[in-house]
């Protein structure tokens, strides 16, 4: 969720002694995982707020202001997945907004279901879909991006790389 | 008037929007049959479609990684500290506790020369020739260490575990008293020593579960004096 190893070590430590601190504060109003999920997202929003990075807006997202699908591509597209691997999956969910990170990781990665996310997130069921949507457009521009760039200096290093596809 | 080619961008276009406001609903395994028909038929939209799908199955596929050791070793020095820790440990642990041993650095090197000259004397009689069964000594290690998988895996997760431990020991001890510090070092320095020697022991003679046994508790030793110097508090 913190797009950085070092950051999210500390965060680690500081989340389970939030846990050990705060487990007499559970009342099993809710199951022990979202409690303990949402002491983690509380933990890494805190730090998030201190170092002032700006991030997605937990409220509803205005879908006037959204971007539109990106469409264009050239002859060359293929697939996306089949030239992904799981470092650059790793990078590019590096670079997503907190917010949208935060879901993109609960739900695809840890398989959490919308209304769990909700109840982390402190947000609606509605806006968790919206926001992991989002999340995977941008996942998926960032990653097309990247590829494009690869396969660009690919082909000026081997002319024959657009014949061999 | 529009011509044919006109009214099918605009037919597109529109089968498109419509395709957008529902794409998120099917991923998530409603039945939107406009998706699918939609894509079948416009190439820009399938390709998205595949996209989005592949990245889903590529995201369930993610490891989730555990922190390192050290991040561990911290929290329990945290919390042993704060006093919200109370460990209970081996017996061999508590009577150690009890003796306040490695909470003293004075004790870590006594307690260092003793592993290495056990290790020393076990490890050379048995290279030499076995020892006979009534002077074998008595295990430094609980009797699970010679139980452990290949020793080739088991040492080198352990020492990875040590060198983590070890990147956290050099931060804390630079808050160490200088003689503090120069007594963990010297321990530490005597258990590497017997960590080599026993490796060495066990690249010759691979079948030399003694040696094993004895490299297993250095390690175990080593691990519990860093332990002891991360939770060390000035007392």
């Amino acid at each position: 969720m913190t797009g950085d190893v070092a950051e999210a070590e500390d965060l680690s430590q500081e989340a389970f002694l939030q846990l050990f601190r705060k487990i007499g504060t559970f009342r099993g109003e809710s199951a022990f995982s979202t409690w303990l999920h949402r002491l983690v997202v509380n933990v890494v929003l805190m730090h998030l707020r201190k170092k002032g990075i700006q991030q997605v807006p937990l409220e509803e997202t205005d879908s006037s202001q959204e971007e539109p699908v990106r469409r264009e591509y050239g002859d060359e597209d293929k697939r996306l997945m089949r030239s992904i691997d799981r470092i650059s999956l790793d990078r590019a969910i590096a670079q997503l907004p907190p917010g949208y990170r935060a879901v993109f990781v609960l739900h695809d990665v840890e398989g959490y279901e919308h209304n769990e996310i909700a109840q982390i997130m402190n947000y609606s069921v509605g806006n968790s879909k919206s926001q992991l949507h989002k999340a995977r457009l941008k996942l998926r521009d960032w990653l097309r991006e990247h590829r494009t760039g690869e396969l660009a200096s690919g082909s000026a290093a081997d002319p024959t790389a657009e014949q061999k596809g | 008037m529009f011509d044919e080619k006109d009214k099918k961008i605009a037919a597109e276009s529109e089968a498109c929007r419509l395709f957008d406001a529902q794409v998120a609903d099917y991923l998530e395994g409603e039945d939107r049959p406009v998706v699918l028909a939609h894509a079948k038929e416009c190439a820009f939209c399938g390709v998205l479609l595949a996209d989005l799908q592949g990245l889903m199955v590529q995201s369930q596929g993610m490891p989730l990684v555990d922190p390192p050791a050290r991040v561990w070793a911290n929290i329990r020095a945290t919390l042993a500290a704060e006093g919200v820790l109370r460990e209970q440990g081996t017996l061999w642990e508590r009577w150690f506790s009890r003796l306040t041993l490695f909470g003293s650095p004075a004790a870590v090197g006594a307690l260092a020369a003793l592993v290495v000259l056990a290790v020393g004397l076990s490890v050379s009689r048995n290279v030499v020739g076995p020892r006979p069964a009534a002077v074998k000594p008595a295990p430094i290690a609980t009797q699970e260490t010679v139980a452990l998988p290949a020793i080739s895996s088991e040492d080198n997760a352990l020492a990875r575990t040590m060198a983590e431990l070890e990147s956290s020991y050099r931060v804390r001890k630079v808050s160490f008293e200088p003689a503090v510090q120069a007594t963990y070092d010297r321990g530490l320095d005597s258990l590497n020593a017997s960590i080599q020697e026993c490796r060495d022991s066990v690249q010759r003679e691979p079948d030399n579960s003694l040696a094993r046994e004895y490299l297993l508790a250095a390690y175990e030793q080593k691990a519990q004096v860093l332990t002891a110097a991360l939770e060390y508090d000035g007392r």
